[in-house]
């Protein structure tokens, strides 16, 4: 799936050199030049402008997400005839309408929701499963970290995607089954990152530091593990937020996500038609292209800007 | 190092068997009942019964499994709904699945590996930022949109690469000719398939690259009077593609998503296009089939790459 | 020659003294002559001034010792010298002529011409310092194909021949290995014989023994030693242990912030130190002549940041006898009245003025 190689897209290496694409590595002579003493600013990343213009689009999309409903749209299902088919921008459809007379517009806006809400809840799913099952495991380790770690494994080599259409064309693609059925997937692979990080960090001394004090296991988790993998889980939901939305567009693709207005579903009923022209792919194309780059954009400047050299796949 | 390849053999071993009990209870687990797909309209409840007494579907859950893994450790995976075996329909598909990874790959490494090598030499200069910028791009782009774009326009309106309507492998006229026809067929497939994992072969060879090219031992090639280009090419590279190495395992599912995507769209008599027709037409013994033959072919591929890795990296082994 | 190595000449008998050679041969000349040689480094915080006006000389078969503390720029000259400092940030700026030939500002290719056959360094970390993927017979054979154009199979003998000569046992099996399979002195004499595989005639070695156990250390030492005096080659000897280089050197240089300091025949700087630093680090060197539970003396304080170095006398924040004038102005490198051939820079030097201790105590730690 998607966020596999999101995750390997952006977890596999540590350093900092990958994301910042600015100038030149800042201490190549640092090997043999003099360790310079006196104070030293951390350097961190910044975040840049476009890491801001993506923030920007995020939230427009979760504007359209949660007040889809409220906006004076044309319903994205009717098909208006008068219109006609496949008819260009007009006062009434400002993006036209496809092959069956549907308000491209508003099409795309409902999209978006689904889109979204599929992906927040499918990475919800993955996130609440995998991400404490991997803090667990890597925190408490003997053999409950040994057997989980192994059928992880396993699930994480069962290709994914097959077993995913083998049950949404089996069981029926309603979004609940969706969300589901991409969740659990992600669960394995988020299982395995969040391990990862949380080792990074629990077996830092400051964790033995205060187990020693006597705070209980509990405590030390929250307080002190938690706090310091949080930017790491930050990262790696948007991630997989990214990875089901794409796979979910793949999905549609071949005509097993949902019925109703999805980005997917317009690309490939609009791919479908050969006769198409291309501007009216162009709109959910573009859409989920601009979400894909801000999604994996945003997490990989986060995972950059608080942890650069800590977790390793 | 013996050891050392037992213990892997023997948890391959264990996982292929996992994995035989995971898609077993995969297909058992999906709603509605096989033998009416296989019978259709012929279907009557004692037929019915009958159907599943002979493919083993009766008796408990544990009893339909051992039947079900004595028959495929014979190298018998059942009948499909069309007629065929599974294992035939299979065995004829996987060649195209085949080639499409291997040419992708291929295509994915020639562009990748140059690209990541010049930019590892001035991280931040124009390349670096150009290459890092457009492969963030186009990994951003889902290949089904490029695969629709890309088909409209090569093959619609410009008649360069044949569509889906041509038959794929058109015999006769010389191996030359075969193979030359192959290749046209397969270049746009395989060109979709390989933009997903150039991406992540730059990323991840370019930063590898950066960090190799500040180890001291390069500064000790440099000193011994070799010359740039044999020390980015023979000193740098090699230690640097032993992480690439090990990501290729892990686009195998990347790959899967695209395979599925550009046979269907291409009409690609692959194994994946052949799921995608049989859960249409929800034939259980193949997708079942099916499902057990990637997850294995996925797992084997990641053991012998985890071994090649350990004779490639000397660190590894007798570490 | 096919073991790389200019013909011995066949009077030599290796001693097994370290006797210092206090003159040079009579047929040796003038080999490297660095004339203010400035090395600056534009880091984010400012320019970085690493080496700052050195100036040195040396003869053919000489062992010219390199000594100071983490930070002098002692490593820097080293590479500097050789002209091996990554090029994008660093400005070189004096004059170091290798046999006639001027260095800085040399193109590439000239410099990688005598990389190896001419010129060639043994580097600090053995464990970093090889490729970990290449067999060590490949890593020493590479430069014979590329210098001395030998064929393959003659360069990987000649390899087998270099491992025998740095002391490894097993050569040929060795010579098949890799770098992970061996030991850190094994490797350090690896280094050893990638650098001599060619013949140069000078040799920096940037604290070659760093790295190792100290039994060890006195082995590559040795060797290092040995294989000089057969070859005849010059060396530079980078250290911050004064220890090592005073059996095993014609002449010190003693280096802070990127400045020498003080630098004479080996054994007068150790007879007449002048510069207070020096006296410091002959202070901190723990001897086995000294009592038990002798206390160490540190140097007080840290080196000096470059970027912004302090005015006057780059030691006066750190130097017990520190006076106003050394706080205010720089002192230049003056040679010692009574011989010529020991300079130091210091307003105040030990044994010449009359400057005592101010009634502070130095700290001992």
């Amino acid at each position: 799936m998607r966020d596999e190689v999101a995750a390997a897209y952006g977890g596999t290496t540590q350093t900092a050199h990958a994301a910042t694409n600015g100038p030149g590595d800042p201490d190549l002579a640092s090997d043999i030049a003099p360790a310079v003493p006196g104070p030293t600013t951390l350097r961190r990343p910044k975040f840049g402008v476009f890491f801001w213009i993506c923030i920007g689009w995020l939230a427009i999309l979760a504007f359209c997400t949660i007040f889809a409903g409220l906006l004076p749209l044309q319903n994205p299902n009717n098909n208006d005839f008068a219109a006609g088919i496949n008819a260009g921008i007009s006062w009434h459809h400002w993006l036209g309408t496809d092959q069956i007379d549907r308000d491209n517009l508003s099409r795309l806006v409902w999209g978006a929701r689904t889109s979204l809400i599929i992906g927040l809840l499918g990475t919800a799913i993955g996130m609440g499963i995998g991400g404490t099952l991997g803090m667990l495991s890597a925190y408490v380790r003997g053999r409950f970290d040994s057997a989980l770690s192994f059928s992880m494994y396993c699930g994480l080599a069962f290709p994914a995607i097959i077993a995913v259409i083998a049950i949404l064309s089996f069981w029926g693609s309603s979004e609940w089954h969706i969300i589901l059925v991409l969740g659990l997937f992600t669960v394995p692979l988020i299982y395995r990152l969040v391990r990862a990080a949380t080792l990074a960090t629990a077996t830092k001394e400051y964790i033995t530091a205060a187990k020693s004090q006597g705070a209980t296991s509990f405590r030390v988790l929250f307080h002190d593990v938690f706090p310091n993998v949080a930017p790491s889980l930050i990262a790696y939901t948007i991630f997989t937020l990214g990875g089901i939305i794409a796979v979910e567009g793949a999905l549609a693709f071949l005509g097993l996500s949902v019925t109703g207005p999805s980005w997917g579903n317009m690309i490939s009923d609009a791919g479908n038609d050969v006769g198409v022209k291309l501007p009216f792919i162009l709109g959910p194309a573009i859409a989920l292209f601009l979400t894909l780059i801000s999604l994996n954009f945003v997490g990989e400047r986060i995972r950059v800007h608080y942890d650069p050299g800590e977790v390793k796949l | 190092m013996a050891r050392y390849l037992l213990k892997r053999v023997a948890a391959l071993v264990g996982i292929i068997w996992i994995i035989s009990v995971l898609c077993f209870l995969l297909m058992h687990m999906l709603p509605g009942d096989p033998s009416q797909s296989v019978l259709g309209f012929s279907w009557t409840p004692a037929s019915g019964r009958i159907w599943d007494q002979q493919h083993g579907f009766t008796g408990s859950l544990i009893h339909q499994y051992w039947y079900w893994l004595q028959r495929v450790l014979e190298g018998n995976l059942g009948l499909s709904s069309s007629g065929q075996t599974v294992d035939s329909i299979i065995g004829g598909s996987f060649k195209i699945d085949l080639e499409l990874v291997l040419y992708s790959q291929i295509l994915s490494f020639l562009f990748a590996i140059p690209l990541a090598v010049y930019a590892a030499r001035r991280p931040g200069g124009a390349l670096d930022s150009s290459a890092t910028a457009g492969t963030f791009a186009f990994y951003c782009l889902p290949a089904f949109i490029l695969v629709i774009w890309l088909e409209q326009l090569l093959t619609v309106t410009y008649h360069v690469f044949p569509g889906p309507s041509t038959t794929a492998f058109p015999t006769g006229g010389g191996f030359f000719n075969e193979l030359m026809t192959n290749l046209h067929v397969m270049f746009l497939p395989s060109l979709i398939l390989a933009i997903g994992t150039t991406a992540v072969y730059y990323r991840l060879l370019r930063s590898e690259m950066a960090q190799t090219l500040q180890e001291e031992f390069i500064t000790v090639a440099r000193s011994k009077g070799l010359s740039n280009r044999r020390i980015l090419w023979r000193h740098a590279l090699r230690p640097s593609s032993i992480t690439l190495l090990t990501s290729t395992g892990n686009n195998v599912a990347l790959l899967i998503t695209g395979l599925f995507i550009v046979e269907v769209k291409f009409a690609l008599p692959g194994v994946d296009g052949d799921l995608i027709n049989a859960v249409r037409a929800k034939d259980y013994v193949l997708v079942q089939g099916i499902a057990l033959v990637t997850a294995i072919v996925v797992v084997v591929v990641n053991f012998a790459i985890d071994i090649i890795t350990t004779f490639v990296d000397p660190r590894i082994a007798r570490a | 020659m096919t073991n790389g190595a200019p013909a011995p000449p066949s009077d030599v008998t290796p001693s097994s003294e370290h006797a210092p050679v206090d003159a040079p041969p009579p047929e040796s000349r003038l080999l490297l002559e660095v004339t203010n040689l400035r090395t600056v480094f534009s880091t984010p915080r400012g320019p970085l001034c690493a080496v700052d006006g050195v100036s040195l000389t040396l003869n053919q078969g000489e062992t010219l010792g390199v000594v100071g503390e983490s930070g002098s720029g002692k490593t820097v000259l080293s590479r500097s010298i050789m002209g091996l400092l990554p090029g994008s940030n660093t400005f070189l700026e004096g004059s170091v002529r290798f046999d006639g030939q001027e260095l800085v500002g040399a193109d590439e290719s000239t410099l990688r011409s005598i990389w190896g056959p001419r010129i060639a360094m043994v580097f600090q970390d053995p464990m970093t310092s090889l490729n970990p993927v290449h067999k060590i017979g490949r890593q020493i054979a590479e430069t014979l194909r590329l210098h001395l154009k030998l064929s393959k199979k003659v360069a990987n003998q000649s390899a087998v021949t270099l491992l025998t000569q740095v002391g490894i046992p097993s050569p040929a099996l060795r010579a098949k290995s890799y770098p992970v399979q061996l030991s850190g002195g094994m490797r350090q004499r690896v280094m050893i014989a990638i650098a001599l595989a060619c013949g140069p005639e000078l040799l920096l070695a940037d604290e070659p023994t760093t790295g190792l156990d100290v039994t060890i250390q006195a082995q590559i030492l040795d060797l290092l030693a040995e294989l000089q005096r057969m070859r005849r080659m010059a060396m530079i000897f980078v250290t911050h242990d004064l220890g090592i280089v005073a059996t095993r050197t014609d002449r010190i240089l003693v280096m802070y912030a990127g400045k020498v300091v003080e630098t004479a025949p080996t054994a007068k700087l150790f007879a007449n130190v002048r510069m207070p630093y020096t006296e410091a680090l002959l202070h901190s060197t723990p001897r086995l002549s000294d009592p038990s539970h002798t206390r160490l003396q540190a140097i007080e304080g840290r080196p000096p940041d470059l970027v912004h170095p302090p005015t006057g006398c780059a030691f006066s924040p750190r130097c017990p006898y520190a006076a106003d004038r050394c706080r205010e102005e720089s002192p230049p490198l003056v040679a010692d009245p009574g011989e010529p051939d020991h300079f130091y820079a210091c307003w105040y030097p030990r044994g010449v003025s009359k400057v005592q201790l101010p009634q502070k105590e130095p700290s001992v730690v």
